[in-house]
């Protein structure tokens, strides 16, 4: 073995529990350190307008959900379309404490943390619930079943007095340990608080995955039958993998209401669980950098097309509404780029790229 | 030497170009005003000619010197009718530091009240919905909101209507924009109004509202106040009249229906384009949309035929 | 060591007679048998016992245990594993992941033992690791371990299938046909794993066969299935010997 741990370029496991570290080699390690350090730091270093701090945010809370999509859909192979619906109840948790207790009521305001992960628990429990047809249903029918729990919320939430029709329900600012958050850290301060969830989710997903509660995802993606004959019980399985994406969407959820201070319905429709189906597809199902790339990728060309819509919409005859075409257009013909020339998403150009520069200097 | 007479006459026209342009920039101030809207997306058929019309505004006051040596540089972005791409438009406004801002959609206004007061931001939706209001001390509405317009229908309707109690319907958008109203109706015949509202319908995507009408018939209904945009209510209109629905009279006679011709547009002093929010109006028993109050409302210079007039 | 005994078992689908009546007895380590012609219902009892299907009539039980209603899964952890007759393995995953998943009852830590991956988890996942790697060692599959198990030849797939149900460390192993579609040298050497097993491991094992030549070789009881029906048991001489189970091989004549 090297004695240099920096010029190691291969692995030389002498025991298994050497074999269970998250990177093989100390570069590997550094590198992902660093890139951490540097999310953490870059804005002390210079300031982002507002315009684009939210929309760091919105990608950072996309990944959360992201994360928990992966998992009933990638790992797991239970398409979601209802996974919009998951967040709502996240957003919608926070939301009926505002609409209980006042919108600025020290739960809201000071527990905050205890909201995030109370949204969580009920997404959870919301994705047990609607995961269990999984125990008998399978493939489109299922998909069926959580498009039609999509549907319930959207409607719920909408005729609903208590939800307030689906306007918006407003979300005080919180306090941190320097008080009340003003306007200007307001997106500073969720920024740090997201990349905090999406790191410890990240590396809670990635130990996971490499325990029985990760495989037991794949197992029955694979073969139900078999992943019965090993000892587990497929159908709860299932309902499990609704249950942890369901976390993951409640958190995220949370986390919308809070950034945006406000929660609305049109923020969890139909059209937003089939843009998180699209970012898990194109960061790549079934990874977990996926859920990274996916978000990043999506959310960045909307914004591009938003732009060019706007200048379309300048040019082309409005009665043709030839530029709200250009959107969903653009949207939907990645889709289909990505599915019949990467169906393995981004994450794959990742593994690619990751290949050519492990040949640096002599990996193998 | 050649070379550096040429310098200095390029420098020194430089210097000239510059300070020309700094005199005549001091000469006036610029106010920066921001607006977004649905220009794409769903109500973008009211959006869209909206924005053109804020535009053609805009360029209006400035080349007519309306404000004297001051300019209006509006920045007009698309939301395409969503709360949380207006809510970034905003932000984005501020960075770039507007002084006054210009929203559009119900959702959105309600869901950024806070962010104006907070800002201290003086705004003008395109949404009249009364609620725009509570709570909050700097958005503006320079007409009558959604609800009192509402009720005036109503009261129109019961004012001039003959015989026993009439049975109204109400056709909403489905949004926020369209439900506004409808409590506050309610409340105004639970206060004595002599109406009854029969039915309350959230109208979708349909190209034919025959079903619809044909079932409003069927319970009696006489009048239908509509809140929506303009599509929906064109849709309703022509099966209407396909059926025979469509009453000629009720006391005068309508007004031509010509909410986008550019006259209209153009004109001086007022920038809203007739078809945002509200309807044409178009007196009859069965139907009775509700632009009928604001036309009065309008500022004197406005010469757009109006009812009554 | 325990005993199953499968006890006047018929199973009807919608009015037809997979099985009917078929009483068998399965000695602790032995390697016993069962033979007959193409749907005779030699893998409906095997289905029978690993709990895909449930008995419409009779009993069956381990030891003590009423196995007649169990699921699959309840099955397992008794002690009977079973490798399929077509492939039923978790094909996007490793070798490795393969046997992992076939120790899933026994990595006995928690949800957040797991999210953590300090400690108990990490100690029983290396555990659970070398156990693994003792079956890959076995089964001879060490240059495969960490290939995907969708892209590996027919013969692989047929030894990561056994190797899968060895891993669950089964007192009970049922072989669903582990030499179909496979040449003379390949079966020589899944003949020499099953030997190998109840050598070392002495466990018990049912093996369904097609093969006359190996059953009659290794086996030290057959039972012989014809129409959902045991028309013979014994050892292989006897079954050789008797009238009825020729006359399904061969035909009247």
């Amino acid at each position: 073995m090297s004695t240099n741990r920096w010029l190691a370029t291969g692995n030389y496991f002498t025991s298994y529990q050497d074999e269970q570290r998250l990177f093989f080699t100390h570069l590997d390690r550094t590198i992902l350190t660093m890139f951490l350090l540097l999310l953490f730091v870059w804005p002390l270093l210079f300031t982002l307008s507002n315009k684009y701090m939210l929309v760091i945010d919105n990608i950072l809370i996309a990944v959360v959900a992201i994360i928990g999509l992966n998992i009933v859909t990638g790992f797991a192979g239970l398409i979601s379309i209802g996974h919009a619906a998951f967040v709502g109840i996240g957003a919608y948790t926070v939301a009926s404490f505002s609409r209980t207790l006042g919108d600025s009521h020290v739960i809201i305001t000071h527990a905050w943390p205890l909201m995030i992960v109370l949204s969580g628990l009920t997404g959870a429990v919301f994705g047990a619930i609607v995961g269990l047809p999984a125990m008998r249903l399978k493939h489109l029918y299922l998909a069926i079943a959580t498009l039609s729990f999509q549907m319930i919320f959207t409607w719920t939430i909408n005729f609903l007095e208590f939800f307030n029709q689906g306007q918006t329900i407003s979300i005080s600012r919180v306090f941190w340990f320097t008080g009340k958050l003003g306007r200007k850290d307001h997106y500073l301060f969720w920024y740090y608080v997201l990349l905090v969830v999406v790191v410890l989710s990240g590396f809670m997903v990635r130990n996971l995955l490499r325990t029985r509660y990760g495989r037991c995802l794949s197992a029955v993606r694979d073969n139900d039958r078999a992943a019965d004959a090993m000892g587990m019980h497929p159908g709860l399985t299932k309902v499990y993998a609704f249950g942890l994406a369901g976390f993951f969407a409640g958190v995220a959820g949370a986390l919308h209401a809070y950034v945006y201070r406000g929660v609305g319905f049109e923020s969890f429709t139909l059209h937003h669980s089939i843009t998180y189906l699209a970012m898990a597809i194109v960061g790549g199902l079934g990874t977990l950098n996926g859920s990274f790339w996916g978000p990043a990728a999506i959310i960045t060309l909307e914004l591009q097309v938003e732009t060019l819509a706007e200048h379309a919409g300048q040019i082309l005859p409005s009665t043709w509404n030839l530029a709200t075409a250009l959107k969903p257009f653009s949207f939907g013909l990645v889709i289909v780029l990505f599915l019949m020339f990467e169906p393995r998403g981004i994450a794959n150009w990742w593994r690619i790229v990751r290949s050519y520069t492990k040949l640096w200097p002599f990996r193998y | 030497m050649e070379n550096r007479k040429r310098m200095t006459v390029v420098l020194s026209l430089t210097l000239i170009f510059i300070v020309a342009f700094t005199f005549q920039a001091q000469a006036g101030q610029t106010y920066k005003l921001g607006l977004s809207l649905a220009i794409t997306g769903p109500t973008s058929d009211a959006g869209d000619p909206y924005s053109k019309g804020v535009e053609d505004y805009f360029n209006y006051v400035n080349d007519m010197k309306l404000l004297g040596d001051d300019k209006i540089d509006c920045t007009i972005r698309d939301d395409q009718y969503k709360t949380d791409i207006t809510k970034r438009n905003f932000e984005d406004f501020l960075d770039q530091g507007i002084v006054f801002y210009l929203n559009y959609s119900t959702g959105s206004t309600l869901a950024l009240k806070k962010d104006f007061d907070e800002e201290k931001m003086p705004t003008i939706p395109a949404s009249f919905h009364a609620g725009n209001l509570v709570d909050s001390s700097y958005i503006f509405l320079p007409i009558a909101s959604y609800s009192a317009q509402a009720i005036g229908l109503a009261e129109y309707v019961v004012n001039n209507h003959k015989g026993s109690t009439p049975k109204v319907a109400m056709f909403i958008h489905p949004s926020a924009f369209g439900r506004g109203p409808v409590s506050d109706v309610e409340k105004a015949v639970a206060a004595g109004l002599d109406m009854e509202i029969v039915e309350v319908v959230e109208h979708g995507k349909d190209l034919d509202n025959t079903a619809m009408l044909k079932r409003l018939n069927s319970k009696g209904v006489q009048y239908v106040i509509s809140q929506t945009i303009q599509s929906p209510v064109a849709t309703m209109l022509k099966d209407a009249s396909r059926l025979g629905m469509v009453a000629k009279t009720f006391g005068e006679p309508p007004p031509t229906l010509s909410p986008r011709s550019p006259v209209q547009v153009r004109t001086p002093s007022w920038p809203w384009p007739r078809s945002t929010g509200v309807m044409i109006r178009l007196p009859t028993p069965i139907i009775t949309p509700m632009a009928l109050w604001w036309p009065r409302l309008l500022p004197k210079s406005f010469d757009a035929p109006r009812p009554g007039a | 060591m325990t005993t199953l005994s499968i006890d006047n078992v018929t199973l009807t689908f919608g009015g037809l007679n997979a099985l009917s009546d078929v009483s068998m007895i399965i000695e602790p380590g032995l390697i016993t048998s069962i033979i007959g012609p193409n749907g005779a219902g030699k893998t409906s009892i095997l289905n029978c016992i690993s709990g895909f299907y449930h008995p419409t009539a009779g009993e069956i039980r381990y030891g003590d245990r009423r196995l007649t209603h169990a699921s699959p899964h309840q099955v397992t952890k008794l002690g009977i594993a079973r490798a399929f007759q077509n492939l039923e393995l978790f094909s996007g995953l490793s070798v490795l992941d393969n046997l992992m998943l076939a120790r899933h009852t026994n990595l006995k830590y928690n949800f957040l033992q797991a999210m953590i991956y300090v400690g108990k988890a990490s100690r029983l996942e290396a555990e659970n690791r070398a156990y693994v790697e003792g079956v890959i060692d076995f089964m001879e599959l060490e240059p495969y371990r960490n290939s995907t198990v969708g892209n590996l030849a027919y013969g692989i797939q047929k030894r990561v299938e056994v190797a899968r149900a060895l891993t669950l460390d089964p007192q009970l192993l049922l072989l669903d046909e582990p030499m179909a579609g496979m040449n003379i040298e390949e079966k020589e050497d899944v003949v020499r794993f099953i030997m190998d097993i109840i050598k070392e491991r002495n466990t018990t094992i049912i093996l369904v066969e097609h093969d006359l030549g190996v059953v009659m070789d290794i086996s030290d009881y057959i039972h012989v299935l014809d129409f959902g029906e045991v028309i013979g048991s014994g050892t292989p001489e006897e079954v050789a010997a008797n009238e009825k189970v020729i006359e399904a091989y061969i035909g009247e004549d």
